[in-house]
């Protein structure tokens, strides 16, 4: 019991006293405050209670109450301690009991009011608490006096600035900082004495912390943000600084590359939560011509276009919930009116602890553009295309009526009147037969070389060897009766419209046997990979042509002999390269007069 | 067909509306080795008519071929042919279609209408008359059948 009472706190002091009201154990704490020796201690209450004038009464009457009553008691007075001040204190009491309900005593205790100085022992033992505490966080504790020169510092500072404390202590504060942030910290230092000067006390508590760049014993710097506030005297005077610096780099970086990152960006980026903007960054606000100010509050879909705004909405959740992957296309209108076109996407995140939205978004407004107008090239196109195939048709039909009226008539004309006129009427009938007939096969071959897009088939994997070996059968007669020799090394199946190839192949080796030399024809076919195409060649011992001809003969009706010599239109090449090309591959030729040709095309894989 | 009717002439309907197709077939027929008479009809209405009546009469005219040109104005040789092969007193004359296309044939083939020949137009001329001597020969062989 006694014990317990031993145990009070650094401003309250206890003793005990028997009935009589001699003092017989005082509390250690008793010493330091009283400034007696212990063996000054063992006085009558009575006595320690009348050296106090004003309370000298009430104390009495108080203990004479309690001894009557034997109930607790509290009273308010002045004690003189031992160097002869009176210090207002609270004495409050208890009656003791033994376990036999007698009565040994009294207790009282004494509280110290003004609790102007604590005792010794207590602020040591605070100290070494606030010590260990001070020694064991990773922030580091500061303390400056009032010129700010470091008093103390916790050993967290080595790990953060790579000083040790002592080196820092002599370095200080201006050393420690770049120019800027001792230029803020000193900026903030004056407007804090000021303030408190001023009545405010501590009003930089209030204040955020200050984010201040340190230098580090290795060169670099680390960004710290530091609480400030005074230590006061027992007048309330400002005597000391103290602060707390916590290590922010990762955030301050953090926070200047999303700076960097957010004013540099050709995106333009924002972040929306409860339905209004909550960021937006300077290319966001060059799109649509609002200032940040504007923007901030503003409802994201005022400014898309009116037909656009559901299916906006409906993309922006469906993309926000996962569902969708891919950027999605939507107007905007500016501020000034114009209508932009723009790709966007958008994640959720958590802003200022709120679920919000980021949205990325970029002006297309070109490529939309070009879009519409290559679909309007395109629809052009079509419409040309369309038109070709109309006036292939007319070519077709309605020509072909009246020229067969002309060729059949002409026929009639030299069938029933050849030697019954005279001979020139006769020249004449002929010269006008041959005209229609040329004229007949050109107009059927020009249709065959317009079908070749607009009839042609599909590309189906073809043999060919199989399809080379179908043009040696078709052209059987013409090879005996040249004696043709067509050899081949082995052929790769590539993806094709078979009967377009069977027409490429058969008019090469056609070509090779009409154009042969005076020797007996020998063609050569052969197939060899050249990266992700076949490379065929055709090569024949022939007539050969002029290099200065190697692209001509390409064109539509195109010859390099009379028809006396070699009967034709000149379609037949003209339709290899519309076949190859229609394959997604090219035709040429080597060759040279009278060393034989050699044709090449490729083929995709 | 039986042996009197040796030395008759070939009856032949031609339904065609261009003119020079016209003139130009009977010009072909007008040099042939054996007798025939060409009958011309401008549009699909005049060939059924021309059909029907000869039909009716039982005495006129007994067409022996038919020539018959799918462009035609009014009802055009797709429905003539349709109407022939399914006329009990027409279908066993011969039908010899003359079309502008190869697709056209395939048309023809689709619609199943039992045309014996087809001829693609545009024919050369030496062609045409070549045909029309295959004609005389078919008609030859026929007559020289045995009465059955």
């Amino acid at each position: 019991m006694i014990l317990s009472f031993t145990k009070s706190s650094a401003s309250a002091h206890t003793l005990l006293f028997e009935p009589k009201g001699s003092c017989f154990v005082a509390q250690r704490y008793w010493k330091g405050i009283l400034w007696y020796a212990k063996s000054d201690m063992l006085w009558r209450a009575s006595a320690w209670i009348s050296v106090a004038p004003k309370g000298t009464e009430r104390a009495v009457a108080a203990l004479q109450d309690v001894a009557k009553s034997r109930s607790a008691w509290e009273s308010e007075h002045y004690i003189l301690i031992k160097d002869g001040r009176g210090l207002p204190m609270t004495t409050s009491g208890n009656i003791m009991k033994d376990a036999d309900g007698n009565l040994p005593g009294f207790v009282a205790r004494i509280t110290d009011i003004a609790a102007c100085k604590k005792p010794e022992e207590a602020l040591q033992e605070s100290e070494r608490r606030y010590r260990l505490l001070a020694e064991n966080v990773s922030d580091v504790i500061w303390v400056t006096d009032m010129n700010l020169r470091p008093t103390y510092l916790s050993p967290s500072h080595t790990r953060l600035t790579g000083y040790s404390v002592e080196e820092a202590m002599g370095r200080g504060i201006e050393e420690s900082l770049p120019p800027a942030s001792f230029k803020a910290a000193a900026e903030a230092f004056a407007k804090a004495v000021v303030s408190q000067e001023k009545g405010a006390g501590n009003a930089v508590l209030g204040l955020p912390p200050l984010e201040l760049e340190m230098k580090r014993k290795d060169g670099s710097t680390v960004w710290v943000a530091s609480t400030m506030n005074f230590i006061r005297d027992s007048d309330g005077r400002p005597i000391e600084m103290l602060g707390v610096l916590r290590d922010i780099t990762d955030r301050k970086r953090a926070e200047e590359l999303f700076r960097a990152l957010s004013e540099s960006s050709p995106v333009a980026i924002y972040v929306v939560s409860d339905g209004t903007f909550q960021f937006v960054n300077p290319q966001f606000q060059r799109y649509v011509g609002y200032t940040e100010a504007e923007l901030l509050g503003m409802d994201p879909l005022e400014m898309v276009f009116p037909e656009d705004r559901s299916r906006v909405r409906q993309n922006a959740v469906q993309m926000l919930r996962g569902e969708r992957a891919a950027e999605y296309e939507y107007r905007i209108i500016t501020r000034s009116g114009q209508t932009m076109w723009v790709m966007e996407t958008v994640i959720s995140i958590q802003y200022l602890g709120r679920r919000a939205a980021l949205g990325n978004l970029m002006d297309i407004s070109e490529r939309k553009e070009s879009e519409e107008k290559l679909k309007e090239t395109l629809a052009e196109l079509e419409r040309s295309n369309k038109e070709l195939e109309q006036f292939a048709y007319v070519t077709s039909h309605d020509l072909q009526e009246p020229l067969r009226m002309v060729a059949s008539y002409v026929q009639l004309l030299s069938q029933r009147y050849k030697g019954k006129l005279d001979t020139d009427a006769d020249d004449f009938i002929n010269f006008a037969v041959d005209g229609a007939n040329r004229m007949q096969r050109m107009i059927q071959d020009l249709l065959a070389y317009s079908r070749l897009s607009t009839r042609g088939k599909s590309l189906e994997l073809t043999d060919c060897e199989a399809v080379l070996n179908q043009v040696i059968d078709n052209l059987k007669l013409a090879i005996e009766e040249s004696s043709t020799v067509i050899t081949h090394d082995a052929l790769p199946v590539v993806p094709a419209d078979d009967s377009q190839l069977s027409q490429l192949l058969q008019n090469l080796i056609g070509n090779a046997i009409k154009f042969r030399s005076e020797v007996p024809p020998g063609i050569h076919v052969s197939a060899v990979e050249r990266g992700s195409d076949w490379l065929f060649s055709v090569r024949d011992n022939g007539i050969g042509i002029d290099p200065r001809y190697h692209e001509r003969i390409f064109v539509l009706f195109q010859r390099l002999h009379r028809r006396d010599q070699y009967p034709g239109t000149g379609i037949g090449l003209a339709i290899c390269r519309r076949i190859v090309e229609r394959h997604g591959g090219k035709i040429w030729i080597d060759s040279e007069l009278g060393k034989g040709s050699t044709f090449y095309f490729t083929i995709p894989k | 067909m039986n042996m009197e009717e040796v030395g008759r002439p070939i009856e032949i309907l031609l339904v065609e509306d261009n003119p020079g197709d016209v003139r130009l077939t009977q010009e072909v027929f007008k040099d042939s080795k054996i007798r025939n008479r060409l009958h011309v009809a401008r549009d699909g209405e005049e060939a059924m008519t021309f059909l029907r009546n000869g039909v009716n009469r039982g005495d006129g005219a007994r067409i022996d071929l038919i020539l018959l040109d799918l462009n035609l104005p009014k009802k055009d040789g797709r429905e003539v042919l349709a109407e022939i092969k399914a006329d009990d007193g027409l279908k066993h004359i011969p039908v010899i279609v003359l079309t502008v296309s190869s697709a056209e044939e395939d048309i023809l083939r689709s619609y199943n209408l039992h045309a014996n020949c087809y001829l693609t137009k545009p024919i050369e001329f030496d062609e045409f008359v070549r045909i029309v001597r295959s004609i005389e020969d078919f008609w030859l062989a026929i007559v020289k059948l045995p009465a059955g």
